[in-house]
């Protein structure tokens, strides 16, 4: 039974004697999340804290939703009074920023959070309390914004918050310091979770597998972590500094103190391009997962598959003056981004290839998450071709800050995004509640969600063409804007309600839907292997993996491993390129003190906003939540 | 030396990438420099890195020959050919963007805003 015996010292009870039910037990009593409030706030399941995120991002993509909404009310007539200049700003700025940092990024981590662990055959992520740690911190950057906006103190700067429009000199109040601190709240944590993710990838694998046997999802995964890595702290930097300006008198950006104020564009954009890489990358990744099981045949080009995820990731460091393209930059330096950037579109245009090949060469049945991702294809080629065209300068020049760019970026982010992310939401929602969505529903939910999509955002190409800019509350009525905008506003009221049903059909599964069994797409990778939902710890027995697709190499039984301790958490860490066993390690238990960090750290950043001492003063109740929480406390997991 | 006889598979994944992030960042910074100074530093640098990354994708090239096996035992043939093929093709996309980026400094005027 068990294929490969992992090195065996140290005492403890062992899984390799034990039957099943009785390793049922131990592991339950090890691994489970305590019952009760203070269970719930020390939890460090990643699947319970995946749950969290999965859900919270949702809110906030209904608050973005709603947002939007609220705007496209105010744009469906020319003059409309719905909505004043000073609302309008705020609500483009808190729409932007919702989405982006609330929305995109915390729910393509959340869904590596849930899935990375499983698909790699391991009991819990890496950092377990860390990752609990950010979803505290994400939490209350959250709030931090949402009441803010509540109190008329929301953002009013857009999402990129330029200077000098952002400086002490032109936003005076607490909204630009608002922007500032939400970012340092979001991309704290998405920090953390990118380590933990990074670090589960390469040191958790199953045994046996090896870089080449890798679930594409997974190496989405593992690029876009890395993106995080290296473009987070370029806009935490930009953030900083713009409070640095405005509260402690800094002249960072100001140019006539001998600042810059075009720097700060250029950190906003080192962050803001692979930003938008962070947000599709792992969308590949799912619509990957899904094309091979629905095709039922593995992946056509794997390699190459991997390779385009690898180069877009790092290309996209490379791309980000064609946001700049309009601040009077030489040419010469601009056109080194206009090559990246068309150039970028060889590793994506390969990818799509591989995807079609695998769906031609297989034998698809349509689902509503291969609908989705149908859908993708053709959102988000359409999208990247307006990318294209935007990478040159000369049309750059004429159509920048117009409606043409918020068709072009909506399409990109939601065809790009949000459709692989529905058909995931779709796919594995079996896995995470054990029944089945709705497919009428769902079908219903695709079409109305396309065709909405497509009225609301394909007629502003036209719009921006004829001049209408972004970031406007109104225009008046002989431009003739009039009839085309009260379409759009129609299109996005329907993709709206396609949103309304995908909910009900969340909460009517949940209750009525077909219950699932183990592997009800019968896919090939190991996130099925187990039962739906898994229990707390995953896998019974660590599967040892000899196939890209385990489950459909070894249709009978999969092989495992033995040798784990049930009394205390236990972890294989295998070697980085081969998957090879290595060495037995601990896993952290529950603990509160993630949440008094997070308080700690939470309100310091809050308290930032009004003085800089904020930053002295918070720093021993951080010092002592971080004490607590690295103080062993002599559990087994200590040893 | 023995990592250039018997090649090295993550050689043209790390390669590729440097030169081509070096060569962005020097390359922006010297179009002014090179506006006054009228010597054609782009190109030259292109070039430099260029080969850089042409080296590290030889250097893979020549792991995915051997199997890269030879080099360290423990290591397994397919993992290592696969990370190799990797180092290969990413050196060759990003030699190719090093080349389409300093051709640029050639067809235009440094000194255009
Ligand atoms: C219900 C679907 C959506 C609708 C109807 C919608 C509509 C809009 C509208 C009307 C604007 C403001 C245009 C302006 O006045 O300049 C806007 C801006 C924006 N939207 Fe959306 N949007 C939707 C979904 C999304 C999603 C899912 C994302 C990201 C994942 C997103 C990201 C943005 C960003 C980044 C901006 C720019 C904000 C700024 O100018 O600073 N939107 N959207
Ligand atoms: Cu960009």
């Amino acid at each position: 039974m068990s294929a490969a015996d992992l090195p065996a010292k140290s005492k403890g009870i062992r899984d390799t004697s034990l039957d099943d039910a009785s390793l049922h037990r131990w592991l339950t009593s090890t691994w489970e999340t305590k019952r009760g409030i203070i269970g719930a706030l020390s939890a460090v399941d990643h699947k319970v804290i995946a749950r969290r995120y999965l859900i919270t991002a949702f809110v906030f993509l209904c608050l973005g939703g709603l947002n939007a909404v609220t705007m496209r009310l105010q744009l469906s007539g020319p003059e409309r009074g719905l909505i004043g200049p000073d609302l309008y700003n705020q609500l483009f700025a808190v729409h932007g920023m919702t989405m982006m940092f609330l929305f995109a990024v915390p729910i393509v981590q959340a869904t590596g959070i849930y899935l990375v662990p499983l698909m790699v055959g391991t009991r819990n992520i890496a950092f377990p309390r860390l990752n609990a740690f950010s979803y505290w911190i994400y939490l209350s950057g959250g709030l931090f914004l949402w009441v803010s906006f509540l109190l008329d103190m929301g953002p009013d700067i857009g999402w990129f918050a330029y200077v000098p429009l952002s400086g002490p000199e032109f936003s005076p109040g607490k909204r630009a310091d608002v922007w500032a601190q939400t970012i340092t709240y979001t991309e704290v944590s998405s920090l953390a979770v990118a380590v933990a993710t990074i670090v589960t990838i390469f040191k958790q694998r199953a045994p046996g597998m090896s870089l080449n046997r890798m679930p594409l999802y997974v190496w989405a995964m593992l690029v876009t972590s890395f993106v995080v890595v290296f473009a987070m702290p370029a806009v935490m930097i930009a953030s900083t500094f713009l409070i640095l300006d405005r509260l402690v008198g800094t002249q960072i950006f100001n140019p006539a103190e001998g600042g810059d104020a075009l720097l700060f564009q250029h950190l906003f954009w080192f962050f803001g391009h692979p930003e938008v890489y962070i947000i599709f990358l792992p969308a590949t990744g799912m619509v990957s997962a899904i094309i091979v099981t629905f095709a039922r045949r593995p992946a056509f080009g794997y390699l190459a598959l991997v390779l385009s995820v690898i180069a877009v990731g790092i290309l996209s460091f490379g791309l980000w003056v064609h946001h700049m393209f309009a601040t009077g930059i030489a040419k010469v330096g601009a056109s080194f981004f206009t090559a990246s950037s068309m150039l970028i579109a060889i590793p994506n245009g390969l990818q799509i290839f591989c995807w079609v090949a695998t769906l031609w060469g297989g034998r698809p049945k349509i689902g509503t998450p291969l609908l989705f991702v149908l859908g993708f294809f053709f959102i988000f080629v359409a999208g990247g071709l307006t990318g294209v065209m935007l990478a040159s300068v000369p049309l750059d020049l004429q159509v920048h800050d117009t409606y043409f760019v918020v068709a072009h970026f909506h399409y990109v982010l939601i065809g790009g995004s949000v459709f692989p992310l529905m058909g995931a939401a779709y796919y594995w929602y079996p896995k995470l509640t054990g029944r089945m969505m709705s497919e009428r529903m769902g079908r219903w939910h695709f079409w109305l969600a396309f065709i909405g999509f497509n009225a609301a955002f394909f007629p502003m190409h036209i719009l921006g063409l004829w001049g209408m800019p972004r970031r406007v509350y109104t225009y008046p009525v002989d431009l003739g804007w009039g009839n085309i905008n009260l379409f759009i506003t129609g299109g996005a009221l329907v993709l709206f309600f396609s949103f309304v049903l995908f909910t009900i059909n969340l909460v009517w599964s949940a209750r009525r839907g077909e219950p699932a069994g183990d592997n009800p797409w019968d896919a090939g990778t190991l996130e099925w292997a187990t039962s739906s939902p898994p229990p707390s710890y995953n896998f019974a027995r660590i599967p040892v993996v000899t196939h890209l697709e385990p489950l459909w190499a070894a249709r009978a039984e999969l092989p495992v491993a033995a040798g784990l301790r049930v009394d205390a958490r236990e972890l294989v860490i295998s070697t980085v390129a081969e998957g090879h066993p290595d060495i037995r390690e601990k896993s952290a238990a529950p603990s509160i003190w993630p949440l008094f960090a997070a308080i700690a750290v939470g309100a310091t950043f809050l308290w930032s906003i009004f003085t800089p001492w904020a930053v002295v003063w918070g720093a021993p109740p951080i010092a002592i939540a971080l004490i607590g929480w690295f103080w062993p406390k002599g559990e087994p997991e200590d040893e | 030396m023995r990592a250039v006889q018997v090649g090295t598979s993550w050689a043209g994944l790390l390669a590729g990438p440097v030169a081509w992030a070096a060569s962005t960042q020097a390359n922006y910074s010297l179009v002014q420099w090179q506006c006054v100074n009228r010597i054609p530093i782009i190109p030259i640098l292109a070039l430099c890195f260029l080969a850089v990354a042409v080296a590290g994708g030889l250097l893979s090239w020549r792991a995915w020959q051997r199997g890269g096996a030879s080099f360290k035992p423990e290591r397994e043939l397919s993992t290592e050919r696969f990370v190799a093929m990797l180092g290969m093709m990413v050196a060759a996309l990003f030699a190719l963007v090093i080349v389409i980026q300093g051709a640029a400094s050639l067809i235009l005027d440094e000194c255009i805003r």
